[in-house]
């Protein structure tokens, strides 16, 4: 592994591991996969915004919605990993 | 301008009355309105009201209108005004559910309105019967109604938004001068982008007919409508979603100003029949905690569309849940429109 890879493999894995907790936190539900759907799981707006928000609190950004809203958790956190990732890139360079 | 300067001059409710459908209990019946029941379920709903076959939204408001009148000790000739707000689709083109409710109601000659504007209705609405009769020197009693009677021919209650939807009808009798649930102020806006949100594209002007093949289970629900509107601009996507929430907490603070009062001596938020961390999203900025709100009546009612607030609060009040004194803030959105009004119970 590159160390230029190491750093966004650990995010992209933080992301979903925060990701999986926070929903099942705030939909009640012990077990939720990456492969779970947000919505399908009883997620709605109100819950989506809560979830963008620990999200930002934590990485500093939010949730593309579309993505929460239209595919799995794990693809919507990676959405997310990958902005994280490029705006720190385009920080640094 | 407040709406109500003084209790002599202002206007307050002085009843109300109810007619709700046959309950349902919603996990007994979801699996007949979705593939996934399960979701359905856990938006926590219990049961929710389903209007006979034959029972029109007008049966419902009449019921409803009636027991008002009764409990005010009033006849329906000693209505000056008559003001009726439909959140569903309407019975018929070419018709008025005003009028038509003062025929029921054995009215022969009064003023009417029909509002038809979505689930805020029942809040914005009372901004039309104050103003009505502040315009009226003459006018003291207006019975204003709320109904919301699904069409599940063109509407599954179970998928359109993220609610069970639920037929009610809910009446109130406001009297000039009556001191007590006085209706303090009304503050909204309309944002027209919104204008086509929930939009039916078919029985109107345009698109008399359904597709061949419709089926209403098979009907776009609100998410879809959203995604069309919002495709590939996730920014858009989150304010708009943001949005819903701050904008109540502007409409009332909008309403508390109009008023003259301080937002902070608001005790109690009603807002729709949502989940409850919808109703926690409204109320949390203003401070007021969940029990304080209508986070219990919603899964006992499901969402009866602009009913929802008038009945919370005429239920919370016969319950001995808002006391004497405190502000009640009630507030709604509709189809790009949001509202409040505040009542001095």
């Amino acid at each position: 592994m590159s160390i230029a890879h190491h750093p966004r493999t650990t995010l992209a894995e933080e992301v979903r591991t925060a990701t999986l907790a926070w929903v099942a936190e705030l939909l009640e539900e012990p077990e939720v996969e990456l492969e779970d759907s947000f919505l399908e799981l009883g997620g709605h707006s109100a819950l989506a915004l809560q979830l963008g928000e620990y999200a930002k609190e934590r990485f500093g950004d939010e949730y593309d919605l579309m993505v929460l809203f239209e595919q799995p958790l794990g693809r919507a956190a990676d959405e997310l990993s990958a902005r994280l990732t490029a705006a720190a890139t385009a920080e640094a360079a | 301008m407040a709406q109500d300067t003084n209790a002599a001059t202002g206007f307050g409710i002085v009843s109300f009355g109810y007619a709700f459908g046959e309950d349902q209990d919603v996990a007994a019946v979801a699996a007949d309105y979705v593939d996934d029941p399960d979701r359905v379920l856990k938006w926590g709903y219990r049961t929710f009201h389903r209007a006979a076959a034959g029972v029109t939204g007008t049966d419902l408001a009449r019921e409803a209108g009636q027991q008002a009148l009764d409990r005010a000790g009033i006849t329906a000739d000693a209505v000056d005004l008559v003001v009726v707000a439909t959140t569903d689709m309407p019975e018929y083109s070419y018709w008025d559910a005003a009028s038509a409710l003062a025929r029921e109601l054995k009215i022969e000659r009064t003023q009417t309105l029909w509002l038809n504007e979505g689930c805020g209705a029942g809040v914005g609405g009372l901004f039309y019967v104050a103003s009505t009769l502040a315009a009226r020197p003459e006018a003291d009693t207006a019975l204003f109604v709320v109904v919301n009677r699904v069409s599940e021919f063109h509407r599954n209650r179970m998928n359109v938004i993220n609610t069970v939807l639920s037929d009610a009808a809910v009446a109130v009798v406001v009297r000039r001068g009556h001191d007590a649930n006085r209706i303090l102020a009304t503050e909204q806006f309309t944002d027209p982008e919104y204008s086509d949100l929930l939009r039916l594209d078919f029985g109107g002007a345009v698109q008399p007919l359904p597709p061949i093949g419709w089926d209403a289970t098979d009907a776009p629900s609100a998410y879809d409508q959203v995604r069309e509107q919002f495709a590939g601009d996730p920014a858009k996507l989150r304010k708009f979603i943001g949005e819903r929430y701050t904008r109540l907490v502007e409409v009332i603070e909008g309403a508390a100003a109009r008023a003259g009062v301080d937002r902070r001596e608001i005790a109690h938020v009603i807002y729709l029949n949502d989940v409850s961390t919808s109703i926690a999203a409204v109320a949390t900025p203003l401070g007021v905690p969940l029990e304080r709100t209508n986070a219990a009546v919603a899964p006992g009612h499901g969402h009866m569309g602009g009913a929802d607030q008038l009945v919370s609060l005429g239920l919370q009040l016969e319950r001995g849940e808002l006391a004497a004194g405190e502000l009640v803030a009630l507030c709604g959105i509709s189809t790009g429109r949001w509202a409040a009004s505040l009542i001095r119970v």
